[in-house]
């Protein structure tokens, strides 16, 4: 169970640094659409938080 | 400057404002360490690890302050914090740690069981960080912790917590709750850990009688209380009846059930020699119908709508206008502590257990918490512990 409980944790962790990566990365894409812009960063917030282990 | 690049710089500073506004006061609450300052009787400070050693290098690692009597006697272990939101428990087991004299017997004491849901808060319910308990040297500071561990620590969270060994299915929550992870397992999940390995320390060192400190709202029936098993029934309702009549407040007695798994007043009985006993006393402020939840509300126990409440028969404590301050529920905690020693070593003179320097309820609740509490900065290094 604490196996699959690491793996699930770190799955996790990996998942949030590939997703903040992309958010990150359609950010820097984006020229025109300021709604996506906001949004991009909004959605990676959480994901910043957790992967510093702030929350 | 291109427009969009003006637009991105603006988001990009304005979210990391953001974040920087809501991840700064959980750092320091996570950083800031409480100032203990180890009393006469404090012999020596041992890990939870050392019982357990699954905890070693885990942030639910914690201290365990022992005091040893210089004649040999009955052994106690205080647990506090087993909830860190319920904040009366580790001012209660300061109070023992920072005064007492132990002149016959052992006292075990963690003010910090669940270490890891102290360094955490509940934001969403709009907790403060922080609480202060004024003192003769100034304001202490403590942090004001959640009722379970961190994510951070332990996580995921099963949908279903399957109890060990019972495999009652409780919450999923409760994985994460060191008053349903009882009696634990050295293999398990964090917190079972942290409850196993206090397993370990009762039966490896033959504790008597083991006490668990909470608060509970005043709306819920098992509040202002000592839960018991079968075992230490008699002897908590001796307790009860000699707090009400000599201290003149109520703690009455409730049956620890046999059917609902992982609590420390049945596990501890079940799997070892030691007595157990749970204290509850009355948090206003974990009530849900309040006002604000304030650090007053906190400290003061004062609130409109449950004196409302209280005035239609819905609250389980008797409430008016002074509220339930938190000296009073300390004092209780002290007060009914040091009777189930006495209580017991009336009854078990070869393991008797004789303290001294410990404040009683009418004591704390005169003169307030923090006067007993000692300046950190005047105490020798050597004696200074962090929490």
């Amino acid at each position: 169970m604490i196996v699959i409980n690491t793996v699930v944790m770190v799955t996790y962790y990996l998942m949030s640094a590939f997703l903040g990566f992309l958010l990150l990365r359609n950010f820097l894409k984006e020229k025109k659409n300021v709604d996506e812009m906001l949004m991009n960063l909004i959605v990676l917030l959480p994901l910043f938080l957790r992967l510093l282990r702030v929350k | 400057m291109p427009k969009t690049l003006a637009w991105k710089i603006l988001f990009a500073a304005a979210v990391v404002l953001l974040a920087a506004a809501a991840a700064v006061p959980i750092i320091r609450h996570g950083r800031h360490r409480i100032e203990v300052v180890a009393g006469p009787g404090v012999t020596r400070v041992a890990r939870l690890s050392d019982f357990g050693p699954g905890l070693k290098g885990t942030r639910a690692d914690t201290n365990v302050y022992v005091l040893e009597g210089r004649e040999p006697g009955g052994k106690a272990l205080i647990i506090a914090n087993t909830h860190p939101s319920e904040p009366c428990a580790i001012l209660a087991a300061l109070i023992f740690i920072e005064n007492t004299v132990v002149e016959k017997g052992t006292l075990f004491i963690i003010p910090n069981f669940n270490r890891s849901a102290s360094l955490d808060t509940k934001p969403g319910d709009g907790y403060p960080l922080f609480y202060h308990i004024e003192t003769p040297w100034g304001r202490k500071k403590f942090r004001y912790g959640s009722r379970d561990a961190s994510p951070l620590d332990q996580w995921p969270d099963p949908d279903v917590f399957i109890h060990y060994p019972d495999r009652q299915l409780l919450s999923y929550i409760d994985a994460r709750n060191t008053n349903r992870t009882w009696p634990g397992r050295p293999n398990g999940l964090l917190m079972e850990r942290v409850t196993y390995a206090a397993m370990e320390l009762l039966r490896g060192e033959n504790v008597d009688v083991a006490i668990d400190l909470h608060g509970a709202e005043t709306m819920f029936p098992v509040t202002n209380c000592i839960v018991a098993p079968d075992s230490a029934a008699r002897l908590a309702t001796r307790v009860s009846l000699y707090v009400k009549a000599r201290e003149k407040f109520d703690s009455h007695v409730e049956p620890s059930p046999y059917g609902f798994r992982g609590l420390s007043h049945r596990e501890i009985g079940d799997y070892s020699d030691t007595l157990p006993f749970l204290l509850e006393a009355p948090i206003p402020f974990l009530d849900q119908p309040t006002g604000p939840k304030t650090e007053k509300l906190l400290l003061d126990g004062k609130d409109p709508f449950l004196l409302k409440l209280a005035a239609k028969d819905k609250l389980f404590v008797p409430y008016d206008e002074t509220g339930w301050p938190m000296d009073k529920r300390v004092g209780q905690h002290v007060s009914v502590m040091l009777e189930i020693f006495s209580q017991y070593s009336r009854q078990n003179p070869g393991r008797a257990l004789s303290l001294s320097n410990v404040p009683r309820y009418a004591d704390i609740v005169r003169n307030g918490t923090g006067r007993y509490f000692h300046d950190p900065k005047n105490a020798d290094a050597s004696r200074l512990y962090y929490e």
